[in-house]
């Protein structure tokens, strides 16, 4: 498997925060999803280059919705995971689980 | 939240449906430590009244299917009710900051800017005032700016090398 198969952090992190919020996962929904849950400052436009790039793999695909006011009357953006995306998920998922496998006295419980 | 009953994301119109503020209606800004969440709500009557925010336990929270307060607030309150009926101050984002976001590459850009702006109004202003909000969307265009100018330069570095 190449490298593209697999998942950076930050990716992960994305593609986790989309199968959170399902049908509402767009930019700034999912901004605050990261921020809010684990506590990790990002930019969107650090977020958008990694949506631009997930989609690129496959991983992910987007539609344009509706202009809002408090947009300023700008669309949104969704994405939502696609059977790739997920899959490359498990494998990341699959091969942390491994790796820290009789680790647990070293690493402690995640909170 | 407790094995979290309703689902409801930051955010979201959410209604109060236990304790003292029961029925009161707000939106939900930030999820504390899985237990307790904040609302902006907006308290008072005639000049008094003020978006403040109210920190809950989240399982008195219920999601807002619908508008049930009234229509239209007066317009010395201060406040404007948007068509999703979410309450907000008026107050725009730094023009400047806005500007130099024209800069960046054509992709994506509308929806960035749409989002900085609603996290701006709905989120930021009722949480942390106008100055503290403003200062947020200045930080923000800058910090994103850096990975954008990046990705758009990588793009036209590699189709120049497919080109040649």
């Amino acid at each position: 498997m190449g490298s593209r198969g697999w998942l950076g952090e930050f990716e992960q992190l994305v593609l986790l925060a989309l199968l959170r919020l399902g049908d509402n996962a767009y930019g700034m929904r999912i901004h605050r999803e990261v921020e809010e849950r684990i506590g990790r400052s990002c930019s969107l436009g650090a977020l958008y280059t990694t949506l631009d790039r997930l989609e690129e793999k496959g991983f992910v695909s987007s539609r344009v919705g509706e202009p809002t006011p408090e947009r300023g009357g700008r669309a949104k953006k969704y994405f939502r995971v696609e059977a790739a995306g997920a899959a490359a998920l498990r494998r990341a998922y699959a091969a942390t689980t491994q790796m820290a496998q009789g680790l647990e006295p070293l690493l402690g419980r995640a909170q | 939240m407790s094995g979290e009953p309703e689902y409801v994301v930051v955010g979201e119109r959410v209604r109060i449906r236990a304790s003292a503020l029961a029925g009161l209606e707000g939106v939900l800004v930030r999820k504390k430590d899985g237990f307790r969440v904040v609302l902006s709500v907006v308290l008072g009557v005639q000049q008094a009244t003020r978006s403040v925010a109210v920190e809950i336990d989240a399982d008195d929270l219920e999601r807002a299917s619908s508008c049930s307060q009234p229509a239209e607030l007066p317009a010395w309150t201060g406040f404007e009710r948007d068509s999703t009926c979410f309450l907000s101050q008026p107050g725009n984002p730094p023009r400047a900051a806005k500007l130099l976001l024209l800069l960046l590459p054509t992709k994506n850009r509308e929806h960035l800017l749409g989002d900085l702006e609603e996290e701006f109004r709905t989120i930021l202003v009722p949480e942390y005032g106008l100055r503290k909000a403003q200062l947020w969307y200045w930080w923000h265009v800058f910090i994103s700016m850096a990975p954008l100018v990046w990705a758009a330069v990588k793009r036209i570095v590699a189709a120049n090398l497919c080109g040649s």
